[in-house]
């Protein structure tokens, strides 16, 4: 009788275990995944934090955290992934008894893009490791990657060539926005720049100076078709590049910059449209706009997304395309015998001789 | 040593040790278990214990030959090691019948080896159907009142099915950390930490649990009618005390230790063996529990992880106590007992007890108590330094009544 007992207790206790396993495992369990940064810049190094936590008595020996996301992300333990399409990330944590596990995944950003992950699947076994038991946490984590810039050298060419046109038609307007500091007033100044605080503090009146912004408005077309293709591929992010590294430059020197492209961004599913933005403060948001820039396969034309005729005439057209193509040439140049035009060509190996017609101008850029 | 050892076994874990050690212990219990049923078969009596020891020893013969099949390069060099160790199975067993599930062992395991898919067989891992070798045995000596060779199959029995419990969760563990190998990061060490302090407490409670069950004085073993045919020999007393023809001696015979001998262990020394292996599984016990609840208790890296206790949901900080307000009832001062009587009187005139913030004023005038002596002395005895005198306590003491 005493056997019978015997056996029936070690049974009981391995289903009761099982039972407590079915009740009570996801009790006070949680997992977190957060990127340690915001953004990073493509080549460079960033991390993502994975927290699982175990708030309560039952150990969870085995618990597998599995989150996918796009491929650009490299990380560098690969043994934990499984790329296809996506990159399927599985990592395997011991819980005891309230307990918490951070553990730390280091990455390089591969490609520019905007990486987001919005759940993590967990699968986590009992004791005797012969139950599995499956649930999903939503997340809310996301990275941008930033295009790398260019060679400070190489855009210094393009660049000094928008300069040029620029500063030729420079009008100088204060930016009531960019706050530079204070000066003594003078009959010529606006009353409405006097400061009123600073003039009570000082006992004198002073009057706010402001960043000078140029009129000229600098317009950027980034031309995104072409997927898939290796070729295409390259030379559209070379081309998201050079517009941020331009859009960088002309920022900084006080330019207000606007942005199209027919590319898809990521966030909004719609063409990207920056509209003007000027200052040095700007350039953070801007570059993350050009990190959610999606290329695509039969996108509208490039071209109609040229400045409609009679629209901001002191604008200046940069389009930055790899397209060859005579109709975009023609488009080009018709536009381009009107107001000052930049066409920046991004190529790889050779490149055709075509017409600067008009205030067209032409510069091959390799990649 | 240890990497001698190791290369002789093959390489491998000490898992895997572990699972190649139960699976040879998994072919020696039936086969103990067997040995003593041939032997009372043949002998008669209950002197099983001996025989089943040696009986287990056959293990031994078992392992060299797994080893054996793994190592030898050569087949013909196998089967003359073969031959060898079912020798020297005869020779530890002390009966010649060992050798043969040793031949048997052997044949497969060389079978295997010509084999070009090794197949796992029955010999390797315990199985639970294995279980129903058991009752034949069983029920011979229901058969034949053999109640020592009862408790013996059912120790062995609930030891093979500890025995197989054991293997599978191993197993199971095994598995996963071979299946997540290549993993990085993989805490292979806690994992095993976890599932094997649990598996290993299951199974030395079950295993503690079996000798209470079967050897203490609960067990009831099963007797059934005698049939006929089925005859067991009376051991013959001369018999006893020699060593028998299959070569077997009993266990109090190796011991010297029988009814016979002059020599007896006094009963003292077997409890005070029993006592001091009880206190140190106790502090056994304890230091695991010690280890592991400090190791849970605490906060460190593992494998660049960092590993965090945390603590159970701290309360909110505690409110300072609340200053007690009312005369204890052990104050039998003059001042005590008036603001005592003040107090009764105003749960006599309101039956709530009056707020704290209140003062003596607002307290009479929300119970619509009006005694200005009482009121007076309670003042004096609530709020002055040298409080009030016997007399005036007494005085306030008989304008309540």
């Amino acid at each position: 009788m005493a056997v019978l007992w015997i056996l029936l207790l070690a049974v009981g206790l391995y289903l009761l275990l099982g039972l407590l396993y079915r009740r009570f495992w996801n009790k006070g369990l949680r997992a977190q995944l957060t990127f340690t940064q915001e953004y990073g810049v493509e080549g460079q190094e960033s991390a993502l934090r994975e927290v699982v936590e175990n708030d309560k008595l039952l150990p969870l020996p085995a618990v597998e955290i599995s989150f996918h996301m796009d491929k650009g992300l490299q990380f560098s333990q690969e043994d934990n992934s499984s790329v296809s399409d996506a990159t399927y990330r599985r990592d395997i944590f011991a819980l005891g008894p309230r307990q918490r596990i951070t553990r730390r995944l280091d990455f390089v950003c591969g490609r520019r893009g905007y990486y987001r992950i919005d759940e993590a699947g967990l699968l986590a076994r009992d004791l005797a490791m012969s139950q599995q038991f499956l649930t999903a946490f939503p997340q809310n984590t996301s990275f941008y990657v930033l295009p790398r810039p260019v060679d400070a050298q190489r855009i210094a060419i393009p660049f000094s060539q928008l300069m040029g046109s620029v500063i030729s038609k420079k009008r100088v307007y204060d930016d009531p926005l960019e706050f530079a500091g204070l000066r003594a007033y003078s009959r010529e100044d606006p009353m409405k720049y006097i400061n009123w605080k600073a003039t009570a503090r000082e006992g004198e009146l002073l009057v706010n100076l402001h960043e000078s912004t140029l009129s000229q408005t600098v317009t950027l077309l980034v031309d995104m078709e072409g997927k898939g293709v290796q070729q295409a591929d390259v030379l559209n992010e070379e081309g998201v590049r050079v517009a941020a590294s331009l859009c960088r430059g002309l920022l900084s020197a006080g330019i207000q910059v606007e942005v199209y492209s027919n590319g898809t961004d990521v966030l909004t599913g719609r063409p990207l449209a920056i509209g003007r933005v000027a200052g040095a403060g700007s350039d953070l948001s801007l570059q993350k706009k050009f990190a959610c820039l999606q290329a695509g396969n039969g996108l509208p034309p490039i071209q109609s997304f040229f400045p409609a005729p009679g629209e901001g005439e002191n604008r200046l057209l940069v389009l930055i395309s790899r397209s060859q193509r005579e109709d975009l040439c023609r488009d080009l140049a018709a536009w381009a015998g009107k107001r000052p035009c930049l066409h920046i060509a991004p190529y790889l190996a050779e490149h055709p001789d075509l017409p600067e017609p008009g205030n067209l101008r032409r510069l091959w850029w390799q990649a | 040593m240890a990497n001698f050892l190791r290369r002789l076994a093959g390489g491998g874990n000490w898992r895997q040790w572990a699972m190649q050690a139960m699976g040879w212990l998994h072919l020696a219990l039936p086969l103990a278990l067997a040995g003593c049923t041939f032997y009372r078969f043949l002998h008669g009596g209950d002197d099983l214990g001996g025989v089943y020891l040696r009986g287990l020893l056959v293990a031994v013969p078992v392992a060299l030959l797994d080893l054996a099949a793994q190592r030898i390069p050569t087949l013909w060099q196998f089967l003359l090691a073969s031959l060898g160790l079912c020798g020297l199975g005869w020779l530890l067993t002390g009966t010649p019948l060992a050798m043969i599930p040793l031949f048997l062992f052997a044949f497969f395991r060389a079978r295997n080896r010509l084999s070009e898919t090794p197949v796992d067989s029955l010999m390797d891992a315990p199985r639970l159907p294995l279980v129903l070798v058991f009752v034949p045995v069983f029920l011979y000596s229901a058969f034949t009142q053999g109640d020592f060779l009862q408790r013996l199959c059912w120790v062995t029995a609930l030891v093979y099915l500890l025995l197989w419990a054991a293997y599978q969760g191993l197993r199971r563990i095994e598995d996963y950390l071979v299946l997540n190998q290549g993993m990085a990061g993989l805490p292979a060490r806690r994992i095993l930490r976890i599932c094997g302090a649990a598996l290993l407490g299951m199974v030395l409670l079950a295993g503690a649990l079996i000798p209470i069950g079967v050897l203490g004085t609960g067990f009831v073993p099963l007797s059934l009618p005698d049939r006929q045919g089925v005859q067991v020999p009376q051991p013959d007393p001369v018999e006893e005390t020699t060593i028998h023809d299959s070569g077997a001696i009993p266990l109090q015979e190796l011991l010297g230790t029988g009814e016979g001998s002059a020599f007896q262990i006094p009963p003292i020394v077997g409890q005070i063996v029993f006592a001091l292996i009880c206190v140190g599984l106790l502090l056994g016990l304890f230091w695991v529990i010690l280890h592991l609840v400090r190791q849970f208790r605490s906060s460190f890296r593992d494998q660049g992880d960092l590993v965090q206790f945390l603590a159970p949901a701290e309360k909110g900080e505690a409110l300072p106590r609340k200053k007690r307000r009312s005369p204890p009832v052990w104050d039998r001062s003059p001042s005590g007992r008036v603001r005592r009587r003040y107090r009764q009187r105003v749960l006599r005139a309101k039956k709530e007890p009056p707020e704290p913030w209140r003062s003596p004023a607002e307290i009479e005038a929300a119970a619509g108590l009006q005694d200005p002596q009482l009121h007076t002395l309670y003042e004096k005895a609530r709020y002055s330094r040298e409080g009030v005198t016997p007399d005036e306590a007494a005085r306030a003491l008989r304008t309540g009544k």
